[in-house]
């Protein structure tokens, strides 16, 4: 048997993602927040938005004009791997735009319209600050995959 | 900041929008039983949208019947009695009176089950309940009483009340068991730690507040699912307060006072807020055409808005000055929002589940289980330790042990 170790176990844990930056952006705080080096995650109902012209760095205007394409991921998981400050991810999700598209696919960079609540494992040396028990996070999984036939890929 | 259209979903409560679609699912108060008359009552209702009159069916029970209306009546008209008119084969919705409040029910299928919540289960020597408009959307007037922060700032209190003064009024007795006014507490912490956990009636949130001597105040409040929050008012008594939509607009709060210990003084409450409204509409005196009674001299001395020592005009005046309905494309949140981020999340959810059909998801459906859910926990109290969960327990079982009714949980 091997002994555990910190940064060997991935403990359950649960936060928010700040809002108005790319998905990615607030994923890759939330992994350099919490000194993760690997995390799968589950967000859930979170508000979307794409603003034609605006750069993924670029901030966000303060007022949300009519050249914005708005949606709702209803349900997603990701697998995130964290390589100092780059991160990649991968996984699968739902989402519905309330503005007609040609494209419905979700942009590599989606911003995130509001903060969006989130819960997952991680794999960090930090014990997590949000630490829940692996229940409260076992307990959305299976309305998760009852919906997860209508799921499509999801990767950045 | 999100678009008119994901504002619109979770602020409009027509039978046909989603947020509307959702409270239907739900009780929602209609009317005080103050303001019942007589054994044949004729009472207009305006809930949801809906133009409504409580009366007596031929079996005795109360129900809410459609009353014939004009498209361009007042938001909150209230016609006479010999004005009104039913619509034939209109739509009819049951009534159940609890402890000074009538609630309907207006959606699909047979009702849920009433939580056994304090302010259900108390006796009514032990409940007040009293009501006032807000002109403005109900969720931005859910969203003021689910954030933990904003006391400190919106109720700032410069100078501090004697506490044997406080009776019947918010945030003005002792904080737990600290010689130490709560006005002081919330003015001197004003940056609390929140946590919130889902609970099957919504949410429990908690506001911890680091003081000297390795201290913590420890205050939970909680949202019930859909439009309502339970919050301590003092150490004998808690406030459940539901925010009910009239229309989009306008919404009624209408709240149950519970005390703990001895039988509320419903004259003096009553009194205390009649001088504030005006009736038959429950209209606050202080309101956008009196700029809230804005005192400038106030407001240097005494309170952060200068409107005044009722702090409900605070909450008015904040939540009104927003727009009739919140622009949410100009609004940013953060973490620190983490109730309100968590509310909308239940919501969505809950919209989700109605559209899908998928009803089991929402909250208080299941009429067992429902019926057995006790409390919720709600005060302030002082911690020692890390452990401001035990302490805040602590009080609230000695309470409860205390209490002349059962309140066991």
């Amino acid at each position: 048997m091997i002994p555990a170790a910190p940064g060997q176990d991935a403990a359950p844990f649960h936060d928010i993602l700040d809002g108005y930056f790319t998905l990615k952006e607030s994923v890759r705080q939330l992994m350099a927040r919490h000194q993760m080096t690997w995390a799968w995650l589950m967000i859930g109902h979170a508000p979307v938005m794409e603003i034609e012209g605006l750069a993924p760095d670029a901030p966000v205007p303060l007022h949300l004009r009519d050249t914005t394409y708005a949606g709702l991921i209803d349900a997603m998981t990701l697998t995130v791997f964290a390589d100092g400050d780059e991160i990649r991810m991968v996984g699968a999700g739902e989402w519905r735009w309330l503005d007609a598209r040609e494209d419905p696919a979700l942009p590599v960079d989606i911003r995130l319209a509001e903060p969006a609540y989130l819960t997952g494992f991680g794999l960090s040396e930090k014990p997590n600050a949000k630490r829940i028990s692996a229940e409260e996070v076992l307990a959305d999984v299976p309305a998760l995959l009852g919906d997860a036939s209508a799921f499509r890929p999801f990767q950045a | 900041m999100i678009s008119q259209k994901l504002n619109d979903q979770i602020t409009r409560i027509g039978p046909d929008a989603p947020a509307g679609a959702v409270h239907r699912h739900y009780w929602q108060p209609a009317a005080l039983t103050d303001e019942l008359q007589g054994d044949a009552p004729m009472l207009p209702v305006n809930l949801l949208g809906e133009r409504l009159v409580m009366l007596r069916d031929d079996s005795g029970a109360l129900v809410l019947k459609t009353r014939e209306a004009s498209a361009d009546e007042a938001p909150t008209h209230h016609p006479a009695r010999e004005d009104i008119r039913l619509v034939e084969g209109g739509a009819t919705y049951p009534v159940v009176e609890k402890n000074g409040i009538c609630f309907a029910y207006m959606g699909p299928g047979e009702p849920p089950a009433f939580p056994n919540f304090d302010c259900f289960r108390a006796p009514d020597s032990h409940v007040f309940a009293f009501k006032g408009l807000w002109e403005c959307n109900w969720l931005q007037a859910l969203e003021i009483g689910i954030d933990p922060a904003h006391a400190s700032f919106l109720h700032r209190f410069l100078q501090d009340e004697d506490p044997e003064d406080s009776y019947g009024k918010q945030f003005r007795d002792k904080a737990a068991n600290l010689d130490m006014p709560m006005t002081q507490v919330l003015r001197e912490y004003p940056r609390p730690d929140i946590e919130v956990d889902e609970t099957p009636f919504g949410l429990k949130i908690t506001a911890l507040r680091h003081m000297d001597n390795d201290l913590t105040h420890v205050r939970v409040t909680n949202q019930i699912f859909p439009s309502a929050i339970c919050i301590p008012m003092s150490r004998e008594m808690i406030i459940t307060q539901w925010h009910v939509p009239v229309d989009d607009e306008n919404c009624y709060w209408y709240t149950m006072f519970t005390s703990f210990d001895k039988p509320v003084n419903k004259e003096l409450m009553r009194e205390q807020r009649l001088k504030e409204h005006s009736l038959p509409d429950y209209a606050p005196l202080k309101n956008r055409t009196n700029n809230y009674h804005y005192n400038p001299e106030e407001q240097k001395s005494l309170t952060y808005t200068g409107m005044g020592l009722d702090i409900n005009v605070h909450d008015q005046w904040a939540v009104e000055s927003m727009g009739n309905i919140q622009d949410r494309t100009r609004e940013h949140l953060g973490r620190g929002d983490a109730a309100i981020v968590r509310y909308r999340l239940l919501l969505r959810k809950a919209i989700k589940a109605v559209e899908t059909g998928k009803l089991d998801r929402l909250p208080m459906q299941d009429r067992q289980e429902t019926a057995q859910i006790v409390g919720p926990l709600s005060n302030d109290a002082i911690a020692d330790s890390d452990d401001w969960l035990a302490a805040s327990v602590s009080v609230d079982m000695e309470r409860r042990r205390a209490a002349p009714w059962d309140a066991t949980v």
